[in-house]
C-alpha cells in the first residue's frame, strides 16, 4: 500500500524551490553545468534518499520523502524561476 | 582553486542543502530542526561560495531575497503564537494538537501537520526557522566575502 503525506512533500518541495530559484549559472563564470548534469544529481539524490530512508513511523516507499520533494523542488525552482534574464549579469541580484 | 573542486562542489552543495530540508521536516520525530537544517542548507551555500568565489558562485542570495526571508520566518513565527493566544489564550499553544482540548475542531484541522504523528504547529514552527538560520548565516559569510574583496581591492590601489 502506498502511504502520500502531505506535509513533508509540501514544505520540502517549498524549501526545496525557494533554493532552486536562486540557482542561476552565469555563462561568464565558465561554469558548464548542463542537462546531464542534473539528472546526475537527481540520481544521486534517490540513492541518498534511500540510503537514508524514511522517517520512523512512516509507512510505504523505503524513500526519505523530504529528501526527494527537496531535490525535485531545487530541480523544478531551478528551471522556472531559475533562469537568467536577457538584461541580466553577474552584478545584478 | 582546482578544477576538480570546481566539478563537485556544485551538485554536492545541491544534495547538502537537500539533505537539509531533510534534516528541517524531521525536526518533530528525528535529532534535527529548523537550526540545525538552516544551518546544514547555509553549509551548501557556503560551500559553493568559497570555492567558485562571491561574483561566480551559481547559488546567489541577493539583499532583497535575504531581507525577505527573514522577515517572512520571523513574522510567520509571530503569526503562529499569536494565532495560539488568540483561539486557547496561550501564546505559542499548539493548535493542531490541542492537548487541553479547547480549541473548536476546525482550527485544530487547520493547523495540523499531515503525517503520522500530526505533530501541529512543530514542524511549520521549524520550517521559518530554518528559513531564518539559513538566511542569516549565509548573509554572515556574505559580509564577510564582502568585507575581505573590499580589503584587498584597497591594498591594490595602496600598492599602485
Amino acid at each position: 500500500m502506498v502511504y502520500f503525506y502531505l506535509g513533508p512533500v509540501t514544505l520540502g518541495f517549498l524549501l526545496g524551490f525557494i533554493l532552486g530559484s536562486r540557482v542561476k549559472i552565469f555563462p561568464e563564470s565558465k561554469l558548464n553545468f548542463t542537462l546531464g548534469s542534473f539528472i546526475v544529481i537527481v540520481l544521486a539524490a534517490i540513492i541518498v534518499a534511500y540510503l537514508e530512508g524514511p522517517f520512523p513511523y512512516y509507512l510505504g516507499l523505503p524513500l526519505a520523502p523530504g529528501f526527494i520533494s527537496g531535490i525535485l523542488g531545487i530541480i523544478i525552482g531551478k528551471l522556472t524561476l531559475g533562469r537568467l534574464l536577457k538584461d541580466e549579469n553577474i552584478g545584478s541580484n | 582553486m582546482s578544477t576538480i573542486l570546481k566539478i563537485f562542489v556544485f551538485p554536492a552543495a545541491l544534495i547538502v542543502m537537500t539533505l537539509g530540508i531533510d534534516t528541517i521536516l524531521g525536526g518533530h520525530i528525528t535529532p534535527g530542526g529548523g537550526f540545525q537544517g538552516g544551518a546544514i542548507i547555509a553549509g551548501g551555500f557556503i560551500f559553493c561560495v568559497i570555492v567558485y568565489g562571491l561574483k561566480d558562485s551559481p547559488i546567489k542570495f541577493s539583499h532583497d531575497f535575504i531581507a525577505r526571508l527573514e522577515s517572512v520566518g520571523a513574522l510567520t513565527y509571530v503569526f503562529l503564537g499569536l494565532a495560539g493566544l488568540i483561539f486557547s489564550g496561550y501564546y505559542l499553544y499548539n493548535l493542531g494538537v490541542d492537548l487541553y482540548q479547547i480549541v473548536p475542531p476546525f482550527i485544530k484541522n487547520l493547523f495540523d501537520y499531515p503525517d503520522p504523528l500530526h505533530a501541529g504547529i512543530i514542524p511549520y514552527l521549524n520550517f521559518v526557522v530554518g528559513l531564518k538560520v539559513f538566511v542569516g548565516l549565509s548573509a554572515v559569510v556574505i559580509a564577510f566575502l564582502g568585507f575581505k574583496g573590499e580589503i584587498e581591492e584597497e591594498g591594490e590601489e595602496e600598492e599602485i
